[in-house]
């Protein structure tokens, strides 16, 4: 298998894993699937691109105030739509319902005030990039990497060695249990929105400094996230990871072997094959059978 | 007066959409994001049936329902044993399969250019070729899919559907086999939705896949969410409030990129509001609470 597709796969699947530990972190406390998520991530890509491309503020300051800005969005979904749903103790359906209006409001709206045409703020000349091993590989490609092997690495860090990580863990696996014991509940799944959300702004800039910004971006990411998560295994981030970098293969494997159009009916067929055969995942244990 | 039929004949093909998603979303409590993908079958079906083998109208029509029905069998038979949610997925992803074989399979189904001059339907030697000889068509076929859905939700099937809803283990304890009647009402709701892609590829004409994506589920889920689950006048109110609502903001003169991302904007943000303040819906008796 030529260089190439295995590097493609490798970055793929860095970006990817960005997505999906950030998913993976709202899923895992709240237990449901957080759509809303690809509008943040758009929403991300696109604050960053006002501050670059717009107002002219130096990327150094415009790009964190856009990862900020879009885990503030995130915290404000939470408190605003889902906090509320979980006082009424909704459904996982409800929830998805809602956050699914969530995500088509947030994508129209950044459709209507941007237009659908894909949009950039890449600075600079196009560069060529770097021969690795025969491959070819961009600056921002590298970038991409190196942040998706670090930051799964920082996350489990924050979750197992800080005390805020402990309590995330105690809501994520029993959040009654947690409030009995002190744990604001509900600050602790706001933070995680935050953290989620950030995570989700980082790997849309990332994106979008390697293949430009347009409002429909992070459905697809989402869908991403989604089909990493499940079919690495949704009891742990571990589980995302390793899915993230197996959608990276499979996409890119597929897209040399036939062609890029079938890549993403594939990968949901994929999905359906892991659903029906495997719901626990890659690296799950427990399998999820029964009924409603 | 020839627009009004025009948005008549829309408002029938979606409330055949709506009610036979409430079949199994609203009674079943089975939320389907794969309802699009039966539409698309049903039009492409008949479409390609008619115009490749000069198949009449109602032939079309049938084979495109037992194709839809049979693929229904086909992705609800292995799925229905998972948990709600992953369930949910799996229409999911069989939706962006079904999209992704419309788009790429362009020997069969002309990819992103379609499938035109599809004929003007021909029943017993009528040919149906007015506006409101077509309304006559859909509006008949609407008023049978809900005498079919009505006589279903009111017999004892579709009490047991309810059972399954509000708690599946207890209907399995006293008897009832909870995955058959499950497939049966995602097969007949299938069916119906194929019936309406009939409805929607002879009217139009030209049907490609961008008219089938997973927008257009949503949209649907939206009709049965907002006009309210599991009653009988949900979808209908839901079908006639999401398809006239996009036609009044043709009339504030807005250009039409952006009415179509404030059509969005406002089923999206109906979404949400009926979630936090009214799951059931404007006549719904079903909130989705499981």
């Amino acid at each position: 298998m030529p260089m190439q597709v295995i590097i493609n796969s490798l970055i793929a699947g860095s970006e990817y894993a960005l997505i999906a530990i950030g998913f993976s972190l709202v899923f895992r406390i709240t237990q449901f699937f957080f759509i809303a998520y690809g509008a943040v991530y758009t929403a991300g890509g696109y604050i960053a691109y006002v501050g670059v491309a717009v107002l002219g503020i130096s990327p150094w300051v415009a790009i964190p105030a856009a990862v900020l800005l879009a885990g503030a969005l995130g915290t404000t979904i939470d408190v605003v739509v889902h906090r509320r749903l979980r006082r009424r103790k909704a459904s996982p359906a409800t929830h998805l319902i809602a956050s699914l209006g969530v995500l088509v409001v947030l994508q129209n709206s950044i459709s209507l005030i941007f237009g659908d045409a894909t949009i950039g703020f890449r600075a600079g000349v196009v560069r060529e990039g770097w021969f690795v091993f025969g491959a070819r590989i961009t600056p921002v490609q590298v970038v991409t990497v190196a942040v998706g092997l670090l930051v799964p690495v920082i996350i489990w860090l924050c979750l197992h060695r800080s005390r805020w990580g402990r309590m995330v863990r105690a809501v994520a696996s029993d959040s009654e249990l947690a409030s009995v014991h002190g744990i604001p509940c509900g600050r602790i799944i706001s933070g995680v929105f935050l953290l989620s959300s950030s995570l989700a702004a980082c790997s849309a800039i990332l994106a979008a400094y390697d293949t430009d910004l347009t409002p429909a971006m992070g459905f697809s990411a989402v869908l991403m996230a989604i089909i990493a998560v499940i079919v690495g295994g949704s009891d742990s981030h571990a589980g995302a990871i390793v899915g993230a970098y197996f959608v990276g293969a499979v996409e890119h494997v597929v897209g040399w072997s036939f062609s890029t159009q079938w890549q993403e009916p594939l990968l949901f067929c994929t999905l359906i094959a892991f659903l029906l055969l495997r719901p626990s995942g890659i690296l799950g244990r427990r399998p999820a059978r029964g009924g409603t | 007066m020839e627009y009004v039929i025009h948005i008549g004949i829309f408002v029938c093909i979606y409330y055949l959409l709506a009610t036979s998603l409430d079949l199994v979303a609203g009674h079943t409590g089975l939320l389907s994001f794969a309802h699009a993908s039966f539409f698309a079958i049903g039009a492409y079906v008949s479409a390609i049936i008619g115009i490749r083998l000069g198949a009449p109208f109602i032939v079309g029509a049938i084979v495109a329902a037992v194709s839809a029905g049979l693929l229904s069998v086909l992705v609800s038979g292995p799925s229905l044993r998972l948990r709600g949610d992953y369930f949910i997925l799996v229409t999911f992803a069989f939706q962006m399969i079904v999209f992704g074989v419309l788009n790429n399979w362009i020997e069969v189904t002309g990819g992103a250019l379609g499938v035109s001059g599809i004929l003007q339907p021909e029943i017993g030697g009528f040919k149906i070729d007015s506006h409101l000889g077509y309304f006559l068509l859909a509006a008949g076929t609407a008023c049978a899919g809900h005498c079919v859905v009505w006589r279903l939700v009111g017999s004892p099937f579709g009490r047991v559907l309810r059972a399954i809803r509000e708690d599946e283990g207890l209907a399995q304890a006293w008897g009832k086999n909870p995955f058959r009647f499950k497939v049966t009402a995602f097969v007949v709701s299938a069916m119906m939705a194929a019936v309406a892609g009939t409805l929607y590829a002879h009217y139009i004409t030209y049907i490609d896949p961008s008219s089938f994506t997973v927008t257009e589920s949503i949209l649907i889920i939206a009709m049965v969410v907002i006009g309210g689950a599991g009653s009988s006048w949900g979808p209908l109110i839901g079908a006639v409030v999401l398809v006239t609502l996009p036609e009044l903001l043709r009339f504030v003169g807005l250009p039409s990129s952006v009415a179509a991302n404030l059509r969005q904007i406002i089923y999206g943000g109906l979404l949400v509001t009926m979630m936090l303040f009214r799951p059931r819906g404007l006549v719904g008796k079903y909130a989705f609470s499981h």
